[in-house]
């Protein structure tokens, strides 16, 4: 921890639920009884662009704004998204990254490039972060809900002792804020946190 | 979220929601607002926190911002708690009324809540708004945080209603949309008991030449109340040790990054004074932090405009300081300002405070991810059927004049449909004003309906009594979708949720005079492009007008959910696509194309149905399922 604060960065692209895992980790803050800052993108959900939430948690969080090479843990629901924000990981962080590229209209167009996959990796390996892919999506189908990819993320975050509390918080924030769909995304809670048990760090 | 409300309790808040609370705990009754990110949220939480707890208030979403603070400013005068919110541009709207209200003076609270955006994340530039507080001589603060704003709203409505004059309540993005644990309190019930009472001053509120003269010596008069008011805390807040040799001087959210710095190079010795208002200036607070330092380093957002302050006090009681900031060159006098710059600037002052160093990282440019249109929306109709209109007609691209709002996204590649996109109505001015150069191209102006309300009606008309040769094409998809579906008056509801009378464009272009109005689907490709090619012919002597109406797709989804329908998406029929990419250079995000079978592909999952790239695929290789095209 940084000055008693733990950072994490999560990155993605509009519409893929990222708004919603900064509320819950700030709700299980505040659950755990600790002061949290959040920052999030808007106005690009639905429209395809990329976003980004800072969440800070600590006794006392001064800045909204995660000082570069600070975090904690980086955690993109899309690959390429992870490398824009690696600046904000400090070095040996974990990274946990949905093992997805979603490429861009304009990359279709040839109007803009998408680097590879091998590429990507090669980002995080420079940067000597502990490194885990996993597959989100299949985990939230099994769970249920297609939607809950970013449940599943939280859950290997929760898993990897970076929060400063104890999962049960982030599962009563779930069930907070999702109060119809609650049993979904605490399967997919699940199924994360269980996928940190098994992965194999790539290093 | 459903906010749990149970007398004192801590809740995660956005800056959005804080000020809506805080508007409700200081008893405002009247909530006027034009929706503009980053402000948008405030006026529905408002709404929303209002019915919660049986408050009873009026809330409006406004045609314009000048229009929201007519109201609320009337609202004012009746002895009504009232506040007006909008985005840093809208206050440029109603910088006439504002700066007369303060000479004319006030009854009840008045609050412009006003959404800075320095980076800046969503606008056209970045104004320092606090700068219109020193225009029009009224009241500027500007809270740090999320909860520290919903406390600040109620000491500036106080100090409003205490002085009689408006105040410029001024925050940032990254308090707007920055979320923090927020202390809920209780409600000014007595706010929403008021009675209103108009009180007939001609003296005052027919603000004529000889009457402002006799007014505006009492409205600095009432800055210098308030002068005295805020010299103490919340105002202003010192911090750290009495005195040192370096101090910092500091307001917003930057008060938090400059904490930041410094618990990072591990200092806790230096002292910190942080200003929660900017006009009128606490001055002498400020001069007595400044008597024990040698050096001060002011971290403000967007203009350096406490700073020169600084530098005008130091000067007029003859103190040996040396003052760094923007107009030094230690700080930008742009963008955010973060931990990182605060750092570099300390450094830059104290080199020994280094305790700091960013890791260095190389990892070259990660390409930008583009923001397109919607799947299914419907201003990628309109824009195609714009573009191969003016190639079928002009044999020329022509020069297409944006305006503001979601469709701003279709001058992105792939579809590069327009060429400007500058303030809320310009793009019929503008293209008046090419026009009247003697420009031969073919001019296009595009406007949506909620920037058609707001600015686009008077250039209209000036555009018809000028015989100006241009085609406007208004957007109109009945809601102001950019900033989150807020209603507009082609809407037909308000901002309470109740139903409300509806306005349609293509009558007030009747009205006007024009003769050629022609309203067409955009999801119809031919009858849109054929409706232009008209437009452009008829626009020989004076304006024509196209109006592409279709709801905005999201909306139309939304409610399609909730009735439990399912959408059927296209599919594209592999045999008949020959690789041509004429489909995916419409930038819809449902389509993705396969380098290796070079094959366009539909994703399911995105696909709304709207079959706009099925009209335009030369080799009608885009099929619809079961579903025919336009069924929904």
């Amino acid at each position: 921890m940084v000055n008693g604060v733990v950072s994490i960065i999560l990155s993605g692209i509009g519409g893929q639920g990222l708004r919603i895992a900064s509320q819950i980790l700030g709700e299980a803050s505040i659950r755990a009884g600790f002061d949290v800052k959040i920052r999030e993108s808007h106005g690009l959900a639905q429209r395809e662009g990329s976003v980004v939430s800072h969440v800070r948690i600590g006794k006392e969080v001064h800045s909204f704004l995660i000082p570069e090479g600070t975090a904690q843990a980086l955690v993109s629901l899309e690959l390429l998204e992870g490398a824009r924000n690696i600046k904000y990981l400090k070095p040996n962080g974990l990274a946990v990254l949905n093992d997805k590229l979603l490429y861009p209209v304009s990359y279709y167009t040839r109007e803009t490039a998408y680097p590879d996959k091998k590429w990507i990796l090669s980002v995080f390996k420079q940067h000597r972060a502990k490194l885990a892919l996993i597959n989100a999506e299949a985990l939230a189908k099994r769970a249920g809900d297609l939607r809950a990819s970013n449940v599943v993320m939280l859950g290997f975050l929760a898993a990897s002792n970076v929060l400063p509390f104890s999962p049960k918080f982030v599962v009563e924030a779930i069930k907070a804020i999702f109060s119809y769909s609650a049993d979904v995304n605490i399967k997919a809670f699940e199924l994360g946190f269980e996928a940190a048990r098994s992965v194999d760090y790539e290093t | 979220m459903k906010l749990i409300e149970m007398g004192k309790y801590r809740v995660l808040m956005t800056g959005n929601e804080a000020i809506a609370r805080g508007l409700l705990e200081s008893g405002v009754k009247v909530a006027t607002a034009y929706p503009g990110t980053p402000s948008s949220e405030i006026l529905s939480a408002y709404v929303r926190i209002s019915k919660e707890n049986n408050l009873s208030v009026y809330a409006e979403w406004a045609v314009n911002e000048k229009v929201a603070f007519e109201i609320s400013y009337a609202a004012s005068l009746c002895g009504l708690r009232a506040a007006v919110i909008m985005k840093h541009l809208g206050t440029h709207w109603i910088l006439d009324p504002l700066s007369v209200s303060a000479v004319t003076g006030i009854g009840g609270g008045l609050v412009v809540i006003s959404a800075d955006d320095p980076a800046p994340l969503s606008s056209q530039s970045s104004t320092d708004t606090r700068n219109h507080a020193k225009l029009a001589h009224i009241i500027a603060v500007e809270p740090s945080d999320p909860a520290e704003a919903k406390e600040l709203v109620k000491e500036t409505v106080n100090l409003s209603e205490k002085v009689g004059l408006p105040a410029i309540f001024r925050y940032t993005d990254r308090i707007a949309h920055g979320r923090t644990p927020v202390d809920l309190g209780d409600f000014n019930t007595n706010g929403y008991r008021r009675l209103p009472t108009f009180k007939k001053e001609p003296d005052k509120l027919v603000s004529i030449a000889p009457n402002a003269r006799k007014n505006i010596p009492n409205l600095f008069k009432k800055l210098e109340k308030a002068k005295k008011i805020v010299s103490r805390p919340p105002w202003v807040i010192k911090e750290g040790p009495p005195d040192g040799e370096f101090g910092i001087i500091t307001s917003g959210s930057p008060y938090h990054d400059v904490k930041e710095a410094l618990s990072l190079m591990g200092i806790d010795d230096i002292p910190i004074l942080k200003l929660l208002i900017s006009n009128p200036l606490p001055e002498e607070p400020i001069l007595d932090f400044l008597s024990n330092l040698n050096e001060v380093l002011i971290a403000e957002e967007l203009d350096p405009i406490i700073e020169l302050e600084v530098f005008r006090i130091a000067l007029s009681n003859d103190l040996s300081i040396k003052i760094y900031g923007k107009s030094t060159g230690h700080l930008r006098p742009y963008g955010e300002l973060t931990t990182d710059q605060i750092l570099h600037a300390i450094h830059l002052i104290k080199k020994k405070y280094s305790g700091y160093v960013l890791p260095e990282l190389n990892v070259g440019d990660v390409p930008r991810r583009i923001p397109q249109l919607c799947a299914g929306c419907s201003h990628r109709g309109a824009y195609i059927s714009i573009k191969n209109a003016l190639k079928k007609a002009c044999g020329e691209r022509g020069i297409v004049l944006g305006d503001r709002g979601c469709y701003n996204q279709g001058a992105n590649p792939p579809l590069r449909a327009i060429d400007t996109a500058i303030a809320m109505g310009s793009s019929i001015g503008m293209a008046v004003g090419l026009a009247k150069s003697g420009l031969q191209n073919s001019i296009i102006a595009v406007i949506g309906d909620s920037t058609f309300f707001h600015a686009g009606i008077p250039p209209l008309i000036d555009a018809y009594v000028h015989k100006a040769p241009i085609v406007v094409a208004i957007l109109d998809n009945s809601w102001t979708s950019m900033t989150g579906h807020q209603p507009n008056p082609g809407t037909g509801k308000n901002a309470m949720g109740e139903p409300a009378p509806k306005v349609f464009p293509e009558r007030i272009v009747e009205g006007i005079g024009i003769q050629f109005i022609k309203v067409v689907d955009p999801y119809n490709i031919a009858e849109s492009e054929k409706a232009v090619i008209e437009a452009l012919s008829a626009a020989k002597n004076g304006p024509a007008v196209v109006i592409f109406r279709r709801e905005c797709v999201l909306q139309e989804l939304r409610r399609l959910r909730k009735e439990g329908i399912r959408l059927k998406p296209l599919k594209v029929n592999l045999a008949k696509c020959t690789g041509c990419r004429i489909c995916i250079r419409t930038g819809c995000p449902a389509l993705e194309f396969n380098f290796f079978d070079n094959k366009a592909r539909i994703i399911e999952e995105k696909c709304v149905g709207c079959s706009i790239c099925a009209q335009i695929c030369p080799s009608n290789a885009i099929e619809s399922n079961e579903r025919e095209a336009g069924l929904w």
